[in-house]
């Protein structure tokens, strides 16, 4: 009995670092046993309930404190940390709800030969990236994590090695590239200027500039910086276009793992270091603080990212493309309300909340939705929705998923989007009593990006699921099993809204540990 | 390439690469140097002597096919890492901890310090050889 009560503590002590451990374990067995499919396959989808089963051990461990985890025993400035918490732990267990229907549905869609040639290594390679930067509690760290994902994702984007892929490949490796220089420079100037890394320290240490002696204009360029890298990783307008590009050109369920995951990291990281990091007053010049900066920058960004991506959608004449362009739409309403977050800090709390029940909404349904497409790209052959019609006579089950997934994307009630859009909009009237005007522009452009995304959905949804059966649909030969993978999250997205009282503690515990300096540096510093 | 400069060359050169790059991995733990370095160097070696015999010579000299070789250095490489990491975690000290052991006085080397770490910056070695040979197998071709 004692010796079970001290490897159950011993458990306790390393779970921070357990899920990546399980990650790269997993990608080197199955490296090992490229010969045999069927070990591979045994070893990758293990691997997988390994890697969920141990973010559920920390999401059941961490309450409302963060946890901390000091790689090789060194001291936390010194050394890395790792740091579990809520608003953490909330996008992992995303992140792992969505890998395995994505490693369901390439198991039974990608054919045998790729898959024995390390597509499940890459993929677990890649959950091991993100975790990382999830995870990782060091700036310099997070740049590096950012490169393991991006590695990993020219891998798995470019996979059939196609033209059109070779081509999306290249935009992206180039523009990420030049976007990993500069968040390298960032990084760089910050650690000259403030002297740590370590983000609790750097939390710390920013809180008292004048303590060490921190030039604050430097300190402001070095982050607005970081911020325009944030902003190219989760697709924001002027840095959006390698998104469709990229959307279109990969395999289904890469654009599923990359829409509902890898530019969820972009978001984490804006979060955690403009939130967390950043002392709300004590870095600013004058009146202007850097969150001033920030709020207003991010504002414009996802003022155009909501209107462009919208009317850029409504013009797709392929399902891929249009997913992709509510993506770059979706991504300016997850955005808006750290604007707001940041411009009006006494809504912080609820702005936090809005953007991350919006994230979570659309992870869920963007990688059903991309599923979808996947699925339809092998029954019927193509997703020019021209070519689609009728989809809702000939297969009913995959079209309700659908309806579900499409609709709380744009945020119809009574489903999931639809509380994330009432939270934006009574976050927006909420800023009236601050600054009348804004609010009257935040709920107009609220209004019109929904309703460019609810007329894109109905466009989608009148093409190819409504109307007479189109010849290729009526020809195709439907395949039963790979449904499951996007019933089980859209059907998951309607336990998540009946259930809402459920999780929303799990939401709302993120959304508070998202702006707690003091429980972080004292996790972290002081090990509280 | 293959002039019987370049050929004589890479017969003296590449020796003494593959010195540095072990003189460069032993002292890698505490001083400038270490896994990676030493991989870099030890690549730069091999890539010479393809460039002075060919790659299909020295496939046959060596008598392996290499991609397969390449892969499985790529993978026991990061295995040796998780396993050096993963040993302290058996002995409840945190993931990557390393120990060291100071051994008496040899003659004229002095003291020795041997440290965990090297297992590790082997595994990196490995690791790196075997992605960058991969990579360069898969260019040449």
């Amino acid at each position: 009995m004692g010796a079970i009560m001290i490897e159950y503590s011993h458990l306790v002590a390393h779970s921070p670092m357990l899920p990546i451990l399980i990650s790269l374990l997993s990608a080197c067995i199955i490296l090992l046993s490229r010969r045999s499919l069927k070990l591979t396959i045994i070893f990758s989808s293990f691997g997988m309930i390994l890697y969920s089963v141990s973010i559920l051990f920390l999401l059941l461990l961490v309450q409302d404190f963060p946890i901390s985890y000091q790689f090789s025993a060194w001291p936390a400035p010194y050394g890395i940390s790792f740091v579990a918490d809520p608003f953490s732990l909330l996008l992992l267990s995303i992140t792992a709800i969505i890998s395995i229907a994505v490693l369901f549905y390439s198991i039974l869609t990608i054919d045998a030969q790729k898959q024995k040639f390390s597509y499940h290594a890459f993929l677990h390679f890649l959950l091991f990236g993100v975790t990382g930067a999830l995870l990782t509690g060091d700036l310099f760290n997070l740049f590096v994590w950012f490169e393991v994902t991006l590695l990993t994702s020219y891998v798995l984007v470019t996979f059939d090695s196609n033209s059109q892929q070779t081509r999306a490949g290249m935009t992206y490796v180039i523009l990420n590239l030049i976007g990993g220089a500069f968040m390298l420079i960032a990084i760089g100037g910050i650690y000259a200027t403030t002297g740590t890394l370590n983000l609790a320290d750097l939390s710390h240490r920013l809180s008292q500039p004048d303590v060490y002696g921190i030039s604050i204009p430097s300190v402001m360029v070095f982050f607005m910086i970081l911020f325009v890298v944030f902003a190219l990783k989760s697709g924001l307008v002027p840095l959006h276009f390698w998104v469709p590009l990229v959307y279109q050109a990969a395999p289904s369920p890469i654009s599923a793992l990359l829409s509902g995951v890898v530019k969820k990291v972009g978001l984490y990281a804006m979060i955690r270091i403009f939130f967390t990091v950043i002392p709300p007053t004590s870095i600013s010049i004058g009146e202007i603080s850097i969150l001033t900066i920030f709020g207003f920058s991010l504002l414009i960004l996802s003022f155009s990212s909501i209107v462009i991506g919208g009317i850029s959608a409504l013009g797709q004449n392929n399902m891929d493309g249009l997913l992709a362009y509510s993506s770059i739409s979706q991504m300016g309403f997850i955005m808006l309300p750290l604007s707001i977050a940041a411009l009006f800090p006494a809504v912080k709390g609820m702005a936090l909340i809005a953007a991350i029940v919006l994230s979570l909404n659309h992870s869920l349904a963007k990688a059903s939705l991309f599923l979808v497409s996947g699925h339809i790209k092998n029954s019927v052959g193509s997703v020019t929705l021209s070519d689609l019609g009728g989809m809702s006579t000939h297969s009913p089950i995959l079209s309700i998923s659908v309806f579900i997934s499409l609709f709380s994307i744009v945020g119809v009630p009574p489903i999931f989007g639809f509380l994330g859009k009432v939270y934006l909009l009574i976050l927006s009237s909420n800023t009236q009593s601050i600054l009348p005007n804004f609010s009257i522009l935040f709920i107009s452009v609220i209004l019109v990006g929904s309703l460019l995304s609810l007329l894109y959905a109905i466009r989608l949804w009148n093409t190819c699921f409504w109307g007479e059966v189109s010849s290729k649909v009526s020809t195709s030969s439907p395949i039963y099993l790979t449904q499951y993978s996007f019933i089980a999250l859209s059907l998951l997205l309607v336990l998540i809204t009946l259930g809402f009282e459920f999780i929303s503690p799990l939401i709302e515990a993120a959304s508070i540990s998202a702006v707690d300096s003091s429980g972080y540096i004292d996790a972290v510093l002081y090990h509280k | 390439m293959t002039t019987l400069i370049t050929k004589t060359a890479a017969k003296i050169v590449a020796p003494l690469i593959f010195v540095t790059s072990m003189v460069l991995f032993v002292q890698g733990h505490n001083t400038i140097g270490g896994g990676f370095v030493a991989a870099v160097l030890i690549v730069s070696a091999i890539s010479l002597l393809y460039i002075a015999y060919g790659t299909e010579n020295l496939t046959r000299l060596l008598n392996i096919y290499p991609s397969e070789l390449n892969r499985k250095m790529l993978v026991s490489g990061l295995m040796l890492i998780l396993l050096t990491g993963s040993i302290p975690v058996l002995f409840n000290m945190p993931f990557l901890t390393q120990a060291y052991w100071v051994l008496p006085t040899i003659s004229f080397l002095g003291e020795l310090k041997i440290s965990t770490a090297i297992f590790f910056d082997l595994g990196v070695l490995l690791t790196v050889t075997g992605s960058l040979l991969s990579i360069l197998s898969g260019v040449s071709r």
